[in-house]
């Protein structure tokens, strides 16, 4: 979740395996915007001795769509090094790190930012350091201020972050994939269990993020200032994927291995849990290699949702209209819309995303649209435009909103005689938000130190 | 639908039996004498790594000797000699060369 380890052959791939995309106009400088994208999920932080990092061998890319074609017009790629500063010692770090050039750190890992665009490409920084993983107060020492110190600028009015984070994504892992059971709501399921709160599955474990903030104009069509939200200039489409190349010959020294060919797609994401819960099994590694302006070869899945059938089945009673609805024979348009198309005008008072016809998994974002000063949890459900999905802010609970909407809350958007069960609106996983979020870029937490995670047993 | 991946450039060899007489440039900096002697040499060692220990007869080329020198390896792949098509390797280019002598001669190596 929402895209952790959500295909087989990712699933063995962790330094590949995009995690999570976030999309928003950065709440505390609104001229720009904040992409970020997240990789290696379920991090332990007290992975010893070998502590996560990027893979040099890995070409990491946020690609943004300004055409609304389903391909990418303004492309930043992510190229990592890591160094041994000294052969001669098993540790990752042989005293207290305390600043990114610390002769300390044995293993640092920089990296370069190339921007692609239709008419070329530019690196636009090199050799900017990554923060060590967050050991413990005898390695890490002031492990905040530490890693606050690789936020680098970037361009003009940008900057960029790439390293360990606590990871913001939110979820009951542990409960809804137990037969979708969904712990406030379980007395209600087909194996019933006393209801209890939720759990987040992720709250202590760590991701490496790549966040990147930059004048919403770098990303526009041709570099139109999005004033209104009603202007198809204003809305963009994200998502982020991670390559390898195509041919990999294993050497014989040092996990030394020969790698040569074009740079292979194996892992993307734009809209969170498509993959992990729209897209069927058998599909899953293909989608991975995907681009989405032929995303429209998955659309039977999002027209008849199997977890809209799987609802009523698992919760005998409690949604009717959605068993009803299921058996209709009716498409869920609503579906397709909110994560293929973006809502177009008039569906949503105030508010568009559309992007055309094309049907493409990006995650889309109208940039006219003004930070929220009290940003609700369920976005636009709520009446909060500039939330999910429009972009995705990290305070979006998008399980819950998700769930809602395959349980039918957003059906009658193109079908006003459908009448939502009540229970639609009120499902949840019982999981709301993440402890460790910043105010300020690159807004995603300071992930727990080794020393102080504490793995809970039964 | 497409797969997010470089473009492949494909070069044609002579039929099967016939001798490369000429060089056609396959691309700035490569050529047509290069791409084979390399696909054939590092085809070769692809292939018979997992043979170690077997004799394995070198193919032979009328060609001159490659006296340039490459910055990184080429990997070549036949998946099937008798289509002739020999997908090789090199830098962040899949370059296709269709040639069913030489693919017919890595065969042979391993056969």
């Amino acid at each position: 979740m929402s895209s952790h380890r959500e295909a087989p052959e990712i699933s063995k791939d962790p330094a590949a395996d995009n995690t999570d995309v976030y999309a928003f106009v950065s709440p505390d400088k609104p001229d720009t915007v904040t992409l970020i994208a997240n990789f290696i999920p379920g991090e332990v932080p007290d992975g010893a001795p070998n502590f996560y990092e990027f893979g040099n061998d890995v070409l990491y890319a946020i690609k943004i769509d300004n055409t609304g074609d389903g391909k990418p017009d303004v492309t930043y790629e992510f190229r990592f090094q890591t160094t041994i500063r000294d052969t001669e010692t098993f540790l990752y770090n042989t005293g207290p790190i305390a600043t990114l050039d610390s002769a300390n750190w044995n293993r640092p890992q920089t990296y370069s930012v190339t921007r692609r665009t239709h008419s070329g490409s530019r690196v636009l920084a090199k050799d900017l350091a990554c923060p060590p993983c967050n050991i413990g107060p005898r390695s890490t020492p002031n492990y905040a201020d530490l890693a606050a110190t690789a936020v680098h600028p970037l361009g003009h009015n940008g900057q960029v972050f790439a390293g360990q984070r606590n990871d913001p994504f939110f979820v009951d892992l542990g409960s809804i994939f137990d037969l979708g059971t969904l712990r406030p709501f379980e007395n209600l399921h087909l194996i019933p269990t006393p209801a209890a709160p939720g759990v987040d599955g992720l709250g202590s474990l760590s991701v490496h993020t790549i966040a990147l903030q930059v004048p919403k104009t770098d990303l526009t069509r041709g570099n139109a200032h999005p004033t209104d939200a009603a202007a198809a200039t204003s809305v963009i489409g994200v998502w982020a994927t991670a390559s390898r190349r195509k041919v990999t010959i294993r050497g014989k020294r040092n996990g030394e291995a020969l790698e040569s060919g074009p740079w292979v797609q194996v892992s993307r994401l734009g809209m969170p849990l498509i993959n992990e819960v729209i897209i069927a099994m058998a599909d899953k590694d293909d989608w991975n290699q995907e681009t989405p302006d032929g995303d429209s070869e998955f659309t039977h899945y999002y027209e008849t949702p199997e977890l809209a059938g799987l609802l009523p089945v698992l919760y005998p009673g409690v949604f009717p209209n959605l068993a009803a609805l299921n058996t209709s024979g009716k498409k869920r348009a609503d579906l397709v819309a909110i994560l293929l198309t973006g809502l177009p005008s008039g569906i949503v008072p105030g508010f568009q995303n559309f992007t055309g016809a094309t049907q493409a998994d990006e995650l889309r974002l109208n940039l006219a649209v003004p930070p929220a000063a009290a940003p609700k949890p369920n976005g636009i459900l709520d009446g909060d435009l500039a939330g999910f999905p429009n972009g995705r802010r990290l305070t979006d609970d998008i399980v819950t909103i998700e769930i809602r909407a395959i349980a039918g809350v957003t059906f009658p958007l193109v079908d006003p005689t459908f009448t939502p069960d009540g229970a639609a609106g009120l499902v949840t996983d019982g999981v709301n938000t993440d402890q460790h979020l910043l105010d300020h870029f690159p807004y995603v937490g300071v992930p727990i130190s080794g020393y102080d995670y504490a793995p809970t047993g039964f | 639908m497409s797969r997010p991946e470089s473009p492949t450039r494909s070069i044609t060899g002579p039929p099967a039996g016939e001798t490369e007489t000429h060089e056609t440039a396959a691309a700035p900096g490569v050529s047509r004498r290069n791409l084979i002697a390399n696909a054939v040499l590092a085809g070769t060692a692809v292939v018979a790594a997992p043979v170690l220990g077997r004799a394995v007869q070198s193919a032979t080329i009328d060609e001159p000797p490659f006296t340039g020198r490459l910055d990184e390896p080429l990997v070549a792949r036949v998946l099937d000699p008798r289509t002739g098509v020999i997908d090789i390797f090199f830098g962040e280019e899949h370059i296709v060369l269709r040639d069913r002598a030489i693919a017919a001669r890595l065969a042979k190596a391993v056969s």
